[in-house]
């Protein structure tokens, strides 16, 4: 029988199949599609990270061949007549950004780059519109102070015409800036933010007082005579690097594009294994399926072979049925996964801003290539789940496939192999948990955490033997259903396995998340101790680190009721080549009113020390990241140069994901020579209502551009609003993976229902009644539940374990504190059983409705 | 950006049309005082300072060269004076160079708007300097100029000394564009300049020696409305004697009456050429690869003088494409006169200068 022969079989016996068996076709499409909705959402939601990120730097920065960069403070401009006269510089050109609220539009902001058009223009990456089409309107942009050109989406969002004014306040600045053009980025740069609006450096210099500063330089080099840059480049920076200042960083600019990544990184590695595990969930229910598919079929398959199909032929058509159905799988996957995406997007902006850099989406992009893989991986995982089945029943002979009704026993799995399989897993947990934490190799613990779940799914057979071993209750159902469960271990087996790994899922990052949160919740409680806060609202709405007016906090101080201000600066930079949160308080306020919890000291007072000397008090995480104990050093390089500071003590701290060093701001402001403030903390007298000054600082902040005012309360729930908001995504891939496994019970017991149809029809014709069958399919369903949410449990603390105790200290290093979430919990694994009942409901009441005559035709 | 820069070259001058012009004019010609007036004069809006020359190297292979400053005012009063970066004028600057042996024309471009002392041009004398390229004069005279770009690896590096002294163009150098009063410019020249000094081409420094020509000019408005552009001549005769003619171009390629030009006799005070003492009649033509068409070749008799013969390109491709200063194109090469004058046998290299037939140069000093 030739191939083209097996193909027309496979078209007709398949395509009839699959229509014959609506339901269970369209649950197991449904299985696979949710499996690739998942990986498609994450990696298009990542990957529109990624290029927004990406296209909203080359749209500010086009891209040069070499860039300056002031960490955390600005550079001075003097620093560019030294490029200009550099004999490997073709072209030198300056940025100045900030990003500015719009009090008449709350909630939108704008994040303006001020750029010199005489010497960028080799380096634009973006088209100024006139949007007035006047000629003098050109001039305009380098003369007429206030002149600016907005993005098109923006204006039509703020209804804003050419011409139009709009008021944008930053750090104490107030501007009324005139929209005349519009930014039309060039097409490679769709996706970029459209809050970046575009002014003459000048204008922006002059508009929010930031006179001789410059946040980035950029150059074009002379290529030496093969055409390359990098000797040109290396030769500059020795040239540079006396001039520089200490916090200057320069060189290649990729390096910054490819330092944000490796920080993004991380958080998208994490939501890329989670999509992945929700696959590898689908592919166990898929294995399932075409198993039962294969039950379900023997006849068919027996016939066809009587007929002389060859057993390759078999496998041929049960694992092309298989990919036809993941095809479809992957297609709608595809559709669903991007619609979450959309839904996603926002999530994951808000996220990536308020720990990583400003970002802003506005539409996914859709990456053809990613969608292609994503589509393979459900081909892949259906051909892959339906070989091993395929195989099976390609054995049996055609004599015993003839036979209807035959138990499939004999096809059951060898035990001890899986027990064998199962401990490798285990060991390589334990392995990948030591590299992960030892050897410095983060990734591997994602890896650790894979093989816990493959541990307990190679158990899953064992352990259901074991329960079916185990006394039942004296009922005849009960007896009648651990017998027909021990019976179809073959099949419970791997559905079992399939239920304890979405549930161990699902149970570890409900325990990860209520733990972190509940750890951070009682952090808070412990650590904000003010009655108010004040924070220019574009820190919370893009995430900005803009300085507060300086008038504010003379403003708190003067406010009846207030008893004393601790004043916070914020800055983001990179220490050593990896990124860090340098904060700077008013110690001595703090000492009193909001003491910090320190985990070690110097000996000393660690307030003391910092207020008076180059000392600093660390984070937990950035002690452990950089391996630092009370005592060490670490440098810092400022505008003024590096200085060493030592560690005076270490805190408890979860504002910042890659570490704080936290100054005293009198020591701070001597070392950076920044007076900005970032937010304020106003400590009442007793008995001042924090309402009533909240409100009068409100009024008389308002004119001074837009302000958040907090409660201690409101910043509790901000902050845990933005922890929500952070782990929004595993939450819902922790509901993927609990609705694919609830899929997966009726499944496979939709494909016993049908295996058994013989044996049902005994006990029917026996006497039993239909509520009997009906009790027995449940009972036997709630021993696989049984069998599957208890491993599942079990393993879930395990996955728990592994995602704090070894993927948070890999990667972050903060410390969380256990809290089993026992009602959760609970939830979990009761609605999980319940959901196991329900789902054998279908199965059960068809197999109770089966005719004794019917099923016993051929006996 | 690009684009922007276009727009804000090609229509520079329409902010002044405001109710009070805040630019000086020239109406009346200028109380000239040097060294004060080799240097810049802000009041006015445009102002360039022009080196052409013909130079050889050791060997007798010809060059040309061009090396010209330009100042442009876009206010009379920098807006937001507090940052460096605040703009007062643009300046400009080209370079080109002509290997006429090796029929290679090269040219390169600065523009700046002068930020952290990126451009100097002093008030008190001939000290223009734009990022690295710069002309200065000395006390003895002498100028001395220096330009290079890597990218295009052409340079020069001239020292150039006044063999007469400087010649008032026009009327005591009010030199007239149109009818329209103020529409001209204050206009003098060094026509015979013994340069020496070294070109550099693809990396090779070539010493060479020759004849310059250095115009300095400023005005405000110095094209008429509908003026298309300019045909301009400097030749400087084997006989010691320079002509320097300008043809300007209304619609329909007429010459505008106001069109001028000056004799300089070896010795002796110069004699203004009004434009019905001469004829300039193309010869033929060129066309640039983008299509456009200049006149290439061309007859010239001056009838006062009895001097007639033809101007010719050395090189048919000596127009500039410029990209930063918006994309202006116009045709600046050296060239070679042979004709007689009074029956006797005359020849001579100068330059010729070819505006508005590629793109409107002119209308940035429109008024």
């Amino acid at each position: 029988m030739n191939w083209l022969t097996t193909l027309r079989v496979f078209l007709s016996h398949g395509t009839r199949d699959f229509f014959r068996h609506k339901t269970l076709s369209l649950l197991n499409l449904l299985a696979l599609a949710v499996g690739v909705a998942a990986i498609v959402a994450i990696q298009t939601v990542n990957e529109t990270a990624l290029r927004s990120f990406r296209a909203s730097l080359d749209l500010v920065a086009g891209r040069p061949d070499f860039t300056i960069e002031g960490q955390g403070f600005r550079l001075p401009e003097k620093l560019i007549p030294l490029l200009r006269n550099d004999p490997a510089v073709r072209e030198v050109t300056p940025t100045l950004s900030l990003v500015a609220s719009l009090p008449n539009h709350p909630g939108e902001f704008l994040h303006l780059i001020g750029v010199d058009p005489f010497s960028n223009s080799e380096l634009v990456t973006y088209r100024l519109e006139d949007a007035l089409r006047s000629p003098t309107d050109a001039i305009a942009f380098v003369s007429e102070p206030n002149t600016i050109a907005l993005t098109r989406s923006l204006a039509n969002r703020l209804h804003l015409q050419p011409g139009d004014s709009i008021r944008a306040v930053s750090a104490g600045h107030q501007a009324n800036l005139r929209v005349r053009f519009l930014l039309e980025p060039s097409p490679d740069l769709l996706g970029a933010d459209d809050h970046l609006a575009i002014a003459d450096i000048a204008t922006v210099q002059s508009a929010f007082g930031l006179f001789g500063q410059v946040d980035r330089i950029e150059a074009l080099l002379q290529p030496d005579a093969s055409g390359k840059i990098a000797t040109a480049r290396s030769s500059l920076l020795e040239r540079l690097k006396p001039h520089l200042p200490a916090h200057a960083r320069a060189g290649s600019p990729e390096r910054r594009g490819q330092e944000v990544e490796k920080m993004l990184g991380a958080f998208q590695l994490n939501l890329t294994a989670l999509s992945l595990i929700a696959l590898v969930v689908g592919m166990f229910l898929v294995t399932n399926t075409v198993a039962a598919n294969v039950v379900r079929r023997r006849s068919e398959i027996g016939l066809l072979r009587s007929l002389g199909l060859t057993q390759n032929s078999v496998v041929f058509i049960l694992v092309a049925e298989s990919l036809l159905l993941g095809l479809l799988g992957s297609a709608i996957g595809i559709f669903l996964g991007l619609q979450v995406a959309r839904t996603l997007l926002q999530s994951v902006a808000s996220t990536v801003t308020s720990h990583y850099v400003l970002l802003s989406m506005q539409e996914i992009v859709v990456n053809p290539w990613s969608l292609l893989a994503a589509g393979l991986a459900g081909l892949l995982a259906a051909a892959l789940a339906a070989w091993w089945p395929a195989r099976q029943a390609s054995l049996v002979s055609p004599v015993d496939a003839l036979l209807p009704g035959n138990s499939a026993d004999r096809a059951s799995s060898p035990q001890s192999h899986f027990l064998r399989a199962s401990l490798l897993c285990f060991f390589l947990t334990l392995l990948f948990s030591a590299t992960a934490l030892y050897a410095r190799i983060p990734r591997t613990g994602f890896l650790a955490a894979l093989s816990i779940l493959l541990a307990a799914a190679f158990l899953a057979p064992a352990l259901a033997r074991l329960l079916s071993l185990a006394p039942s209750l004296p009922f005849s159902f009960t007896i009648l259903a651990r017998s027909t469960f021990s019976r179809g271990l073959h099949r419970h087996g791997l559905a079992a396995a399939a239920l304890s790994v979405a549930v161990a899922m699902a149970i570890g990052v409900t325990i990860m998340v209520h733990s972190f949160r509940a750890t951070v919740d009682q952090w808070i409680g412990e650590s904000i101790k003010a009655d108010l806060f004040i924070a220019p609202s574009t820190n919370l709405i893009a995430g900005a680190l803009e300085p507060l007016d300086p008038q504010a906090e003379t403003l708190a101080l003067s406010t009846p009721g207030v008893r004393a201000v601790g004043t916070y600066r914020e800055i983001r930079l990179f220490l050593d080549g990896t990124p860090a949160k340098l904060a700077a308080c008013r110690l001595e306020i703090l000492r009193v009113y909001n003491p910090l919890t320190f985990l070690s000291t110097l000996s000393g007072d660690p307030y003391e020390l910092c207020q008076k000397g180059d000392y600093a008090i660390i984070s937990e995480n950035f002690a452990r990241r950089r391996r630092l104990k009370a005592g060490d050093t670490v440098s810092l390089p400022t505008p003024t140069g590096t200085h060493p500071l030592q560690v005076a003590a270490i805190f408890r701290d979860y504002t910042s994901e890659s570490g704080l060093l936290l100054l005293d701001r009198s020591t701070y402001r001597r070392l950076t020579q920044d007076q900005g403030l970032t937010s304020l903390a106003i400590h009442l007298e007793p008995g001042v209502s924090p309402q009533t000054v909240g409100d009068s600082l409100r009024e008389q902040l308002r004119p001074r551009g837009e302000f958040l005012v907090y409660s201690q309360a409101g910043l509790r729930d901000e902050a845990l609003r933005i922890f929500d908001r952070s782990f929004a995504v595993t939450a819902l891939l922790r509901t993927l993976a609990i609705a694919v496994a609830a899929l997966g019970v009726t499944l496979s017991l939709t494909a016993l229902g049908i295996e058994r149809t013989r044996e049902i029809g005994i006990l029917r014709a026996t006497g039993a009644s239909r509520g009997q069958i009906l009790r027995t399919i449940m009972t036997e369903s709630a021993y696989l539940g049984t069998t599957g949410i208890l491993l599942g449990l079990v393993t879930g603390f395990a996955v728990a374990l592994i995602l704090m105790q070894v993927i948070n200290r890999a990667f972050f290093g903060w410390t969380i504190d256990w809290h089993t979430p026992f009602p959760s919990l609970l939830g979990i694994v009761g609605g999980m059983m319940i959901a196991c009942l329900i789902a054998s409901l279908p199965p059960a009441w068809r197999a109770s409705r089966l005719s004794p005559a019917e099923a016993l035709r051929s006996e | 950006m690009k684009k922007l820069l276009l727009i804000l070259l090609l229509f520079l001058a329409t902010s002044g049309l405001h109710a009070a012009d805040p630019w000086a004019r020239a109406m009346k010609p200028w109380s000239w005082s040097f060294p004060r007036d080799h240097g810049a004069h802000p009041e006015f809006k445009t102002e360039w300072w022009y080196l052409t020359g013909n130079l050889d190297d050791e060997n007798g292979n010809p060059y040309g060269y061009e090396l010209t400053f330009f100042r442009h005012g876009l206010q009379p009063v920098a807006t937001q004076p507090d940052s460096a970066w605040s703009i007062r004028d643009i300046s400009f600057a080209h370079l080109a160079i002509t290997d006429v042996r090796a029929r290679r024309f090269l040219f390169s471009e600065k523009l700046s708007r002068g930020a952290l002392g990126d451009v100097e041009i002093s008030q008190k004398d001939m000290q223009v300097r734009i990022a690295d390229w710069n002309l200065q004069r000395h006390p003895d005279s002498t100028l001395t100029m220096s330009a290079s770009d890597s990218t295009t690896g052409i340079g020069l590096d001239l020292s150039a000394t006044p063999l007469k002294p400087l010649t008032f163009q026009g009327e005591k150098g009010l030199s007239r564009k149109s009818a329209t009063p103020g529409n001209a410019s204050h206009y003098y020249s060094f026509t015979r300049l013994q340069t020496t000094g070294q070109l550099e081409l693809g990396g090779k420094k070539i010493p060479v020696k020759g004849l310059s020509w250095f115009d300095h000019e400023f005005s405000t408005s110095a094209l008429g409305e509908d003026q298309e552009g300019w045909d301009w001549f400097c030749l400087q005769f084997d006989s010691g004697e320079e002509l320097m003619l300008y043809r300007m171009r209304n619609p329909g390629n007429r010459t505008d009456p106001a069109s001028s030009g000056t004799w300089i006799p070896a010795h002796g005070p110069s004699l203004p050429l009004k434009s019905s003492d001469f004829t300039i009649t193309p010869l033929d033509e060129w066309k640039t690869a983008s299509g456009a068409t200049y006149p290439s070749g061309w007859k010239i008799s001056v009838s006062c003088l009895q001097l007639s013969g033809e101007v010719q390109p050395l090189l048919l491709d000596q127009e500039l494409q410029l990209k930063r200063t918006a994309k202006i194109r116009y045709w600046e090469g050296a060239c070679r006169f042979t004709g007689a004058r009074s029956g006797k046998a005359i020849s001579g290299r100068g330059y010729t200068e070819l505006t508005g037939y590629a793109s409107p140069i002119g209308q940035g000093m429109k008024e």
